[in-house]
């Protein structure tokens, strides 16, 4: 079972977009622009247009309790606004991706398949910059301003890329490690600390094999360290544009950390995990004894479906770690985009933001700003961050921005060249 | 050639050499110097001759390409190999003992298990943290799983065995169809009044006229075992993987170099695909020759000396099959378990805690996907019959040949699912079909199509002709002699060949996933999202429910002809 959904949302998405942009501009040079005439910034219109309309949200499925949360949100919905929402459960976002750029290749600005879908990173940048989304409307959305994007700019930045109203944000994720105390006393709190620690404790420990999302989560987290020991460059400045000639030169450390502990990984690096899942369940079966997240309730959710022992603590690594946040986008050829924006906003509301995070199989971290819940809510929220295994807000909010997009891809792209092939 | 033959090729046909087209033509794009690039759909092509398509480069240079269609080669030859061989000497060591009949039911129910659960299965035996493991460990007082590495082994040993532990059964149950026809008692007398023992007489006298009819079936499982996706995910290596993973891996990406990739990777994957086929037909050159060596110099010193080894072939057949099939089902077993435990760690045997969480959870989302499952079903597998049916008549009023219609029908699963379907979805796209599930039933038609006309097909042979000219004889017109004697005579053919084309239909992944884009579910497509999930009790779950469906249809095969005819003599 998914646990922690974002987290596993990204391992899905892998594959996704990285999109030649030179070909997207080419194909779509012919096909209309199609902005319908929606008036975002009319909300009470969009509310009226939205009642009866059927909204088929491509989002992927491989989470249980995600997908029961999302039924909950249909029926309310249905009830509330008479939207009929639909959750199409994608094996793969990218099939979801594939599909718009296969219907606005044949034509199709109208009558699309998906009306809102789960996007990040990469795909969000191809398709904004090949006007495929519909936009801007995320922040004519009421419930926008309970985000406080002033306050948090990541709410307005995705990877990196500027989200400019074509994305609602809708959930958020930060990488945590996390161990079985009865194993494990003192873990590893810098890469440095993990190499000699792996050492002295080979086969404890091991990867999902890029380009599985978590894997290569870990590459540039492992990165961003490596490069911030060895250089007084900015690293800001450096990881937030595209990787350009000196990428070699910059990835080099990495390539060497990974050269000397791969012989101390789990079945000496011969083969690696496909998810981050299968890491869990690994760790649970005492074959690691140090295993990684992309959600910070990733520990609590997991102990409360049985799949992780009480024992399990999780922490953040001394210089803080990779965090974002997930999107929600409209297509531009999207038939209901007044029932996709009130869903939107839905998804954003104080009620359902608080019902994901307090959701034991879920655990869903809110992308509210703290005060615009309610005492009470903010109650059972701080009585939630205390429980075993939860991570402490002190060390969440050591934050590393995620890298320019197109990193992932040289990443990605250098490691299976590298390690890819077999020996 | 009847006009219904014609039809048959057609409808047939045509979807298949669309889809291959489709999908295989944007391996020849090229990139013009402008940036641009000329694709050969679209545009009359004008390419610079001579000239490699990029694709092709981008190909041949992708690090460990070579290894991965070396492991989708091997996989292509050692699963039928290993299928074929463990299926004869059981059926040489068993002959006309009971037991081997009671382990000839047992394959029944494990060729009704998808193949994504039986690999599940495997997996949960044999792995270290597995059943088998924790066996060992409970005996030798181990804390800690060992740290080897069988499942995912980049030598694919767990990927050949997880195939054979399917296609076995399959073999089994075809030969067992084809063995009366091969006069197989007569034939081991002979042999043993030469002075053969049991099984070397068998293997010397049945074994040569049995092979050439079961040999299609054999194709099918050299072209399936050589690209299958589902298996090689989870049993298959990872550094590199299987060609078909990362086909399917390219055809999924967005973006257009990826798409030509996979487009290349396709022709790549037909081309093994077919050269594994073509070592096969090599390998039964050399072997019917040795054993046309071995029969003819057969003299008694030699058949003595051959009868040595008797008894190890016999051993062999006696535990090679019915130890893979109680494997299989020992795996269904700890799946069970697994659905409905909680705490499960290693070393513990059982699960620590019980839970219904995981079934809770299925069955709250269950009754769309089994609808359309069920739905998708029904509508490929009744075209299906109808469509057969009616070949088949006007073939039996014509006295037309069919021979080549039977070869013909076995093309849809003689080119991998992948190359052709994803083409024909391209095909739905530009023609603007929506997906839709009337679209997925047509393309569950082309696997379903093939196993029911060549079930109908045996039916019509063996339907004794005289019955329907008596028939004629006392003034029945050609439609009374269909209905009123030849379809409740051939009841039970029509029952199997439902049953088999449903089980089929049921277990289908690509084809429901492509053409449906995400918006047909079945019990399929959800299981094989949430194999994703890593938990052993929603994958357990899941393949449990998966299972269900197909096995209560071959129930149905064994048992609804046994109720129909519990009245008359000799009809089953």
């Amino acid at each position: 079972m998914g646990n922690s959904f974002t987290r596993t949302f990204f391992e899905k998405t892998r594959l996704i977009a990285r999109p030649a942009i030179a070909w997207l501009l080419i194909s779509f040079s012919t096909s209309a622009l199609c902005q319908s005439s929606v008036d975002v910034d009319n909300w009470p219109q969009i509310s009226a247009e939205a009642r009866g309309q059927r909204v088929y949200f491509h989002a992927w499925g491989g989470d249980t309790a995600l997908n029961a949360h999302l039924s909950w949100v249909a029926a309310e919905t249905m009830s509330r606004f008479g939207i009929e929402l639909i959750h199409v459960k994608l094996a793969d976002t990218s099939s979801a991706v594939t599909r718009l750029i296969a219907e606005h290749d044949a034509g199709n600005t109208e009558r699309g398949s998906a009306d809102l879908i789960w996007l990040n990173g990469e795909n969000f940048s191809a398709l904004k910059r090949a006007n495929l989304l519909f936009g801007p409307w995320a922040e004519a959305q009421p419930n926008f301003e309970l985000v406080d994007a002033d306050r948090f700019p990541e709410m307005r930045q995705d990877f990196g890329v500027r989200t400019d109203g074509y994305e609602s944000p809708w959930t958020r994720s930060q990488l945590i490690f996390y161990y079985d105390s009865e194993r494990l006393i003192e873990p590893p709190r810098t890469a440095q600390s993990l190499k000699t620690w792996l050492r002295e404790n080979p086969g404890e420990f091991t990867y999902p094999r890029p380009p599985a999302f978590l894997g290569t989560t870990l590459l540039k987290q492992l990165l961003i360290e490596l490069t911030a020991e060895e250089t007084t460059a900015d690293i800001e400045t450096l990881f937030s544009n595209p990787p350009n000639e000196s990428f070699d030169a910059v990835s080099a450390p990495l390539w060497a950390f990974l050269d000397e502990i791969h012989p101390y990984l789990l079945r000496e690096a011969r083969h690696f995990p496909q998810s981050g899942a299968q890491l869990r369940s690994a760790l649970n079966d005492r074959e690691i004894s140090l295993a990684f997240a992309f959600s910070p309730n990733e520990v609590v959710s997991s102990i409360s479906r049985g799949e992780l022992a009480p024992s399990t603590r999780s922490y953040v690594f001394e210089s803080g770690t990779l965090s974002n946040v997930s999107f929600v986008a409209i297509p531009n050829n999207a038939p209901s985009k007044q029932g996709a924006m009130a869903v939107a906003n839905f998804l954003l509301s104080p009620e359902v933001q608080f019902k994901a995070a307090t959701n034991a199989k879920l655990a869903s971290e809110p992308v509210l700003s703290f005060e615009n819940f309610t005492h009470d809510q903010q109650a059972v929220l701080l009585e939630n961050a205390r429980a075993p295994g939860a991570v402490s807000p002190t060390e969440l909010a050591r934050k590393i921005q995620e890298p320019h997009p197109s990193w992932t891809i040289e990443l990605e792209r250098e490691w299976l060249r590298r390690y890819g092939g077999g020996r | 050639m009847t006009w219904a033959t014609r039809f048959l090729f057609l409808l047939l046909g045509a979807p298949l050499l669309v889809g291959s087209v489709l999908a295989l033509a944007p391996a020849f794009a090229y990139y013009m110097p402008d940036g641009s690039f000329n694709d050969p759909l679209n545009h009359s092509s004008n390419h610079p001759a001579g000239l490699i398509p990029p694709a092709f480069v981008t190909l041949v240079s992708t690090p460990g390409i070579a290894t991965s269609a070396m492991t989708s080669l091997l996989a292509g030859l050692l699963t039928p190999a290993l299928s074929l061989v463990s299926v004869y000497l059981f059926l040489a060591a068993t002959q006309t003992r009971r037991a081997g009949k009671l382990i000839a039911q047992l394959a029944a129910p494990v060729l009704a298990i998808p193949h994504a659960a039986a690999a599940f299965a495997l997996a949960l035996m044999l792995a270290p943290t597995g059943v088998a493991s924790r066996l060992v460990a409970t005996l030798a007082g181990w804390e800690l799983p060992p740290d080897y590495l069988f499942i995912n082994h980049p030598n694919s040993v767990a990927l050949v065995l997880g195939l054979a532990l399917k296609e076995a059964p399959f073999v089994l149950l075809v030969a067992l169809a084809a063995l009366p026809s091969t006069d197989a008692p007569r034939r081991v007398a002979l042999a043993r009044t030469l002075g053969y023992r049991p099984t070397t007489a068998w293997l010397l006298t049945v074994a040569p006229a049995l092979y050439p009819l079961i040999r299609l079936p054999l194709f099918a499982v050299i072209v399936f075992a050589s690209s299958t996706v589902d298996v090689a995910l989870i049993l298959g290596p990872s550094l590199p993987p299987t060609l078909s993973v990362r086909l399917v891996e390219w055809f999924v990406a967005p973006e257009i170099e990826q798409r030509q990739l996979a487009s290349a990777a396709a022709l790549l994957q037909l081309f093994i695909s077919l050269s594994a086929l073509g070592i096969w037909l090599l390998f039964e050159r050399l072997i019917a020759r040795a054993y046309a060596t071995i029969v003819a110099r057969g003299t008694p010193r030699e058949a003595y000396r051959v009868a040595r080894f008797e008894a190890v072939l016999t051993a062999v057949g006696n535990t090679l099959l019915p130890t893979s099939l109680v494997l299989v089902l020992m795996g269904i077993a700890a799946l069970c378990l697994a659905s409905v435990g909680g705490q499960w760690r290693y070393p513990a045997i059982l699960p620590t805690t019980w839970s219904l969480q995981h079934w809770s959870a299925a069955l709250s989302t269950w009754q769309t996907p089994l609808f359309n499952a069920i739905a998708i079903a029904l509508l490929s597998v009744t075209a299906a019959i109808v469509l057969s049916l009616v070949t088949l008549e006007a073939q039996a009023r014509s006295r037309a040949g069919t021979a080549s219609l039977s070869t013909f029908l076995y093309l849809p699963l003689l080119i991998p699912q992948v190359v052709f379907i994803s083409g024909i979805a391209v095909f739905a796209e530009r023609t603007r079909l929506p997906p839709s599930l009337l679209l997925v039933a047509g393309g569950h038609f082309f696997f379903v199509m093939p196993y029911v006309y060549l079930t109908l097909q045996s039916g019509y042979a063996r339907l004794d002709s005289r019955w329907l000219l008596l028939a004629k004889t006392l003034g029945a017109s050609s439609t009374v002699c269909f209905w009123r004697v030849r379809v409740p005579l051939m009841s039970t053919q029509l029952i199997t060949a439902a049953m088999l084309g449903l089980t089929i239909s049921l277990s289908l992944y690509l084809p429901t996933q492509i053409l449906g884009a995400g918006r047909v579910p079945t019990i399929t497509t959800e299981a094989i999202a949430l194999v994703s999930s890593g938990s052993r009790g929603t994958i357990g779950t899941w393949a449990l429910l998966q299972s269900a469906l197909p096995t209560l249809c071959f129930m149905l095969a064994l048992l609804l002809p046994r109720l129909i005819w519990s009245k008359r003599k000799g009809m089953l």
